[in-house]
């Protein structure tokens, strides 16, 4: 075989493009450890090593009462938003949903075009050390697996930036908690980012 | 998308920082390059996504530790070859990729140069890892030696064991 043969055979291979979905799987479970990335935090807060050190113990203890004591509201933060931004970039028209469940992310994307929509909010299901983080937007269905069951919800962002999930036989308010196949839901809007 | 090396500092710099859009905008330069790469390391398209994938999370958690006086890009090569060498080591994957082969274009991509795939798989892993960088990811030879952690006489001695061995298992073969 000549040397000029050899490389066109090499250079030759096809190769074969990544799914839509595991690109934006992958982009969202980067985002997210990169946001959990203990380094970002404490550059984000302007933390010295030092001062993580002394106040460790503190730290520790301010997790445990966070597992003990009841929520009193829903965890979310710019990142949150920024990460579904940056996830819907890639698909404007597909994104369902970012979740986040025990340290996984999941995609959720439709098959068709969704209408568009953007208000993000933030769902988070939990039940006692389970939990289930999801981002959305307002007007999206969202499809999750509970307790081995399938839940199907429509997320509706009010104008007064009230969030109302109803699944096929509850309605879940700020007024009108109910539980999600044994899973507490709370909901809010996410600030657009600035 | 791509970059001119101040542009990539900068981003790689607000990445570190938390800045999930400089995130996404290297994800958006690099995911197909890295994914490429990986499959021509792995040759399933399932586990290439899946070290493609693995590479950005290890990236995005040790973007602190990157030093800014190496290349981004072959930093990311250099996660990448390393995430494909501990699957490479799953006698798990070895069957795997024995059973694609069998089944030749269900479970693997291939295309017109099935042949070629089968002689760079039956080349030693360096030998392999030196023709991929060099011939498939267009690397000069100092680069690739980079990536490698070798010298970059020892890429131009294994460019000619390889292509010497590639020549006489694909015109066998053809």
């Amino acid at each position: 075989m000549k040397d000029d043969m050899l490389d066109r055979a090499l250079r030759g291979i096809s190769l074969p493009a990544p799914s839509e979905e595991a690109r934006a799987k992958a982009l969202a479970r980067a985002l997210v450890a990169l946001s959990n990335s203990d380094a970002v935090s404490a550059h984000r807060h302007g933390i010295g090593l030092r001062w993580i050190l002394a106040t460790g113990a503190i730290t520790v203890v301010c997790a445990i009462l966070i597992f003990v004591l009841p929520k009193s509201s829903v965890e979310s933060s710019p990142t949150d938003t920024s990460i579904l931004g940056q996830v819907a970039k890639l698909f404007p028209d597909r994104l369902e949903a970012v979740v986040e469940r025990q340290g996984s992310v999941d995609v959720l994307l439709a098959q068709s075009d969704l209408p568009l929509s953007e208000q993000p909010v933030i769902l988070v299901l939990s039940r006692g050390r389970e939990v289930v983080r999801v981002l959305s937007y307002g007007g999206r269905r969202v499809c999750l697996r509970l307790n081995g069951q399938e839940a199907c919800v429509e997320v509706l962002a009010e104008g007064d930036g009230n969030v109302i999930v109803a699944g096929k036989d509850f309605v879940w308010s700020k007024g009108n908690p109910v539980q999600v196949e044994g899973f507490s839901l709370r909901a809010h809007i996410l600030s657009p980012l600035s | 998308m791509s970059f001119n090396e101040g542009e990539e500092t900068q981003l790689v710099e607000r990445a570190a920082a938390g800045n999930n859009e400089a995130f996404a905008a290297l994800f958006e330069a690099y995911y197909s390059m890295i994914n490429g790469f990986a499959y021509r390391m792995c040759f399933i398209r399932e586990d290439a996504q899946d070290v493609a994938q693995e590479t950005f999370i290890k990236a995005a958690r040790s973007l602190q530790s990157f030093n800014k006086r190496t290349s981004f890009k072959q930093w990311l090569y250099r996660i990448a070859l390393n995430t494909c060498h501990d699957r490479n080591r799953s006698q798990v994957r070895k069957e795997r990729i024995a059973t694609a082969y069998a089944e030749e274009g269900q479970t693997l991509e291939v295309a017109d140069y099935s042949f070629v795939h089968r002689a760079l798989e039956s080349l030693d892993e360096s030998l392999r890892l030196t023709i991929t960088l060099v011939y498939m990811e267009g690397m000069s030879h100092a680069d690739a030696a980079s990536v490698l952690g070798c010298a970059e006489a020892t890429m131009s001695w294994r460019i000619f064991m390889a292509r010497r061995k590639l020549k006489r298992l694909i015109g066998d073969a053809a």
